[in-house]
């Protein structure tokens, strides 16, 4: 969405810059005549009312057109961030119910989970803050998450920890999970002493 | 600018359904033969109809337009730094950092050399090929640009950030 809106302004940019140097051109008279020109003729309206009934139709569907791109391009906006959640975990019962009795399931949110994979990271003391989201499909997760570091950690020495919670987080939802974005923010100020060789 | 091009997008978005939805219901109006009274279009349109192009207004209001499409196209043009920048495709799993910290953490390096104040580190260029400026003022024997370069190579190093991410060191002779 990031592109589309630098490109959108780039347009708009254009046009308003095209369009304030034709209206300076036009009352300079840079252009044939045109300062003496009116912006609209006076029978605009009364010469809209005498239209054929199809020309009206084509400004309803213009302004329904321009009120549903207005639309998209809000939720556009509001949606970035929106990605679609990794459906809750339902396992069935194992081991023997008994005649007649019903095999229970397991429901784990998927908000659960992700929490616990936070947790999780959390419990290695470098790690100062994690957030963890989970999304795509119940055999197929993808797993985005951001690690916030303590001050004498670097980022070259987490990667395991992300590693062995991955493979904790694989075997509690039996399916691989695939690491889709790794952020990880080491802290602000460097630890280490500066020796010069 | 991402934020503020969201923001004037939405805006932009909530001015297009509001344009939109007037003119379909001006054309059902229109449609009705009935007289519009969601706005004064015969107002509007007798006061166009009496202004020219040579008008006064005219002028000011094409001078607003050019300069606000020329000022969005140089704040879109404008070269911005990336929020986030890769570290090396060597390292699995691979991850991003914020670009920021990436900053101070060079600056708070190189600052701890004796002698060097005014560290300032600036990442350039885009997340996945990224570049580093370092200035600071050092007094003439205490460090080098040398020196400086080395110290903000191993903090590369540390931060996990590929190899080949060009530095750049400007040592200037300060007290």
């Amino acid at each position: 969405m990031d592109g589309f809106n630098r490109g959108l302004w780039i347009v708009l940019g254009l046009v308003f810059t095209v369009a304030g140097a034709l209206g300076i051109a036009s009352y300079a008279g840079w252009i044939g005549g045109a300062d003496t020109r009116t912006l609209a003729p006076a029978d605009l309206v009364d010469e809209w009312v005498d239209r054929p009934v199809w020309h009206k139709l084509v400004l309803i569907a213009a302004g329904l057109v321009l009120a549903a791109l207005g639309t998209v391009l809000i939720r556009g906006q509001l949606g970035r961030q929106r990605r679609q959640h990794w459906p809750d975990l339902s396992l069935a019962g194992t081991g023997d119910a008994g005649a007649g009795a019903e095999r229970g399931r397991t429901i784990a949110a998927t908000g659960a989970i992700a929490r616990a994979v936070r947790r999780d990271l959390e419990t290695d003391p470098r790690i100062d803050r994690a957030s963890v989201q989970l999304t795509g499909k119940e055999r197929d997760p993808d797993v985005w998450m951001t690690l916030a570091l303590r001050d004498d950690a670097d980022p070259t020495t987490i990667t395991d920890t992300v590693d062995r919670s991955l493979s904790r987080l694989a075997r509690t939802i039996s399916a691989t999970p695939h690491l889709r974005q790794l952020v990880i923010d080491p802290a602000g100020r460097s630890s280490h002493r500066v020796t010069l060789r | 600018m991402r934020t503020v091009n969201r923001v004037a997008s939405a805006l932009l978005g909530l001015v297009a359904l509001l344009v939109g939805v007037l003119v379909a219901v001006e054309g059902v109006l229109l449609l009705a033969r009935r007289p519009s009274s969601l706005m004064p279009v015969e107002r509007w349109n007798d006061a166009a109809a009496g202004t020219t192009l040579g008008d006064r207004r005219v002028l000011w209001a094409s001078v607003i337009v050019l300069v606000v499409g020329l000022v969005v196209l140089a704040a879109q043009l404008r070269r911005t730094p990336p929020t986030r920048v890769a570290a090396s495709p060597d390292h699995q799993p691979t991850w991003s950092m914020s670009r920021r910290r990436v900053e101070h953490r060079l600056a708070d390096s190189v600052g701890g050399i004796r002698g060097v104040s005014h560290a300032k580190a600036v990442v350039r260029g885009n997340e996945h090929s990224w570049r580093v400026r370092i200035s600071a003022d050092a007094p003439p024997g205490q460090a080098s640009a040398e020196d400086v370069a080395s110290v903000a190579h191993d903090e590369l190093v540390r931060l996990g950030a590929d190899d080949a991410v060009p530095v750049e060191v400007s040592v200037r002779a300060g007290r």
